[in-house]
């Protein structure tokens, strides 16, 4: 016969007791050490710079089609939606090169024309003014929705940054594209926020970037487009919806 | 000194010698068995606090390292659990009391919370071993350099880049719960490598289609780069979620 303790308490009776509360977050635990989602996201696809034939071949594609517009006649009994130019700060573009390439965006086939209208730049007045800021002087027109780095909208003012008009963006630089087609873009995005349209994301990686996209900041896997899309092709502030 | 005159003793003792002895040896027998009574006593006692404290906390340190009171690894705690089966090890001397009666019924309890431990241990170091290769494929991505931007003389050493980071996750060796995000991390990568290799050659080429289709493509593939984290992801839930129970099955 052995010589036994007496009593019979479970080892681990009190244990048991002790720890009956609700059990910690084990599955929480483990996934926090999930380390891979964050270095994967962490590989961003870079800006792949165009090579120079395949510049040449777009800018000889858009000469064509520029070509091609301006033979195109204005729609006739379209609307005239007119705007005047001012320049605000100090400016060291050429204002009248400045006038004559945003008329000459405005009234392009590819471009809000489509909305059936045409623009016309008078003197003072009309119903939208097209502006042209010495970059620090941008947020003079609104503290919060300009700044010193971009061009934007506020109330009838479509106001271009002249950095950007001088020099693009560096990302619209290093994809290879060019000065004209940014200036096309940006007068295009601004006056598309005057008709009414706010920004929109890119719809599919590879497809041209809607116009309303803000593509000096990023394509999200667009190509940089600088016209309106079909889909763009509306205006709340003229109440046309093509 | 005392001496003793006409004393009787002597021969009492002399008469009952046998009956004195028998009683000394009684006596001695009692004395042994009792001190053997309270060893024993003591001895099963501690044996019960130290099981006890072991899984106490064993119990303390693993919830420590769950709820962030303590920053060390998951993988620290897995000692405890596969030291489990040493305390429920009495020594040799008192070990054959196992046997039988209330020690034996300690021990059975013993060895069931102890088998509890072993088995949330194994499910624990499946967890760690995981997270452990994880963690290298984690390194190996994390140090495939991705250039911000990238003119057609660089892409050379980008294909470069992408291949050694496939040699390195091709001779891997990896757990069984890793095979899958393996596989899909092998076959996400060489796509890359033909992507690039693509873009490559339709430059060499001035093919224009090619290059803007391999352009679109290789957007594609870093954006499917995704699926090695969803893949491991979802084995990753699945085995926390396997731990979770155990878990709750060993200590609530």
């Amino acid at each position: 016969m052995g010589l036994a303790v007496t009593g019979s308490i479970s080892p681990f009776a009190m244990t048991t007791a002790a720890t009956s509360t609700a059990s910690p977050m084990v599955a929480n635990r483990v996934m926090q050490s999930n380390s891979l989602p964050e270095a994967v996201i962490a590989i961003k696809i870079p800006t792949i710079n165009q090579p120079q034939w395949l510049i040449d071949q777009k800018n000889a594609e858009s000469a064509a089609k520029a070509a091609a517009a301006a033979t195109k006649p204005v729609p006739a009994g379209g609307r005239v939606i007119t705007y005047s130019v001012i320049t605000r700060g100090a400016i060291t573009a050429d204002v009248g090169q400045f006038k004559q390439q945003a008329n000459a965006t405005l009234n392009d086939a590819r471009g809000w024309t489509n909305l059936g209208v045409t623009f016309q730049e008078i003197a003072t007045g009309g119903q939208f003014t097209l502006a042209l800021s010495e970059a620090s002087q941008m947020t003079t027109f609104s503290a919060n929705g300009c700044d010193t780095q971009y061009s934007c909208r506020v109330g009838r003012y479509v106001i271009i940054n002249q950095d950007r008009w001088l020099s693009a963006t560096p990302s619209w630089n290093t994809a290879g594209g060019s000065l004209r087609d940014y200036r096309h873009m940006v007068v295009n995005h601004e006056t598309g926020h005057w008709l009414g349209h706010g920004h929109v994301s890119c719809t599919g990686v590879g497809q041209a970037a809607p116009v309303m996209q803000q593509q000096s900041i990023s394509l999200q896997g667009c190509s940089f487009n600088a016209w309106p899309t079909s889909g763009e092709m509306s205006s709340t502030q003229l109440g046309i919806n093509i | 000194m005392i001496q003793i005159k006409n004393s009787r003793l002597p021969g009492y003792l002399k008469k009952h010698a046998w009956l004195l002895s028998f009683v000394g040896v009684g006596l001695l027998v009692i004395m042994v068995v009792s001190i053997g009574y309270m060893m024993s006593e003591r001895y099963w006692t501690g044996y019960v606090q130290k099981t006890d404290s072991y899984y106490q906390s064993t119990e303390q340190k693993t919830r420590d390292v769950i709820t962030g009171k303590n920053d060390n690894t998951l993988s620290s705690l897995q000692s405890l659990y596969d030291n489990a089966e040493k305390i429920c090890k009495p020594s040799t001397l008192y070990g054959w009391q196992t046997r039988s009666g209330s020690v034996k019924e300690k021990q059975v309890h013993c060895e069931d919370s102890a088998s509890k431990l072993r088995a949330f241990g194994l499910k624990l170091k499946l967890v760690t071993s995981h997270l452990n290769s994880q963690q290298q494929i984690t390194d190996m991505v994390k140090a495939t350099e991705s250039p911000d931007e990238i003119t057609v003389d660089g892409f050379a050493k980008v294909i470069e880049n992408w291949k050694g980071l496939a040699l390195k996750i091709d001779t891997l060796e990896v757990p069984d719960t890793m095979n899958e995000t393996k596989r899909v991390a092998q076959e996400r990568v060489r796509l890359m490598i033909t992507g690039w290799q693509e873009l490559q050659a339709a430059h060499v080429a001035k093919n224009r289609i090619g290059y803007e289709t391999a352009t679109v493509k290789i957007a594609s593939e870093y954006n499917a780069l995704g699926q090695i984290a969803s893949t491991n992801t979802t084995i990753l839930e699945r085995l926390a979620n396997t731990l979770q129970l155990s878990f709750d099955e060993t200590f609530s």
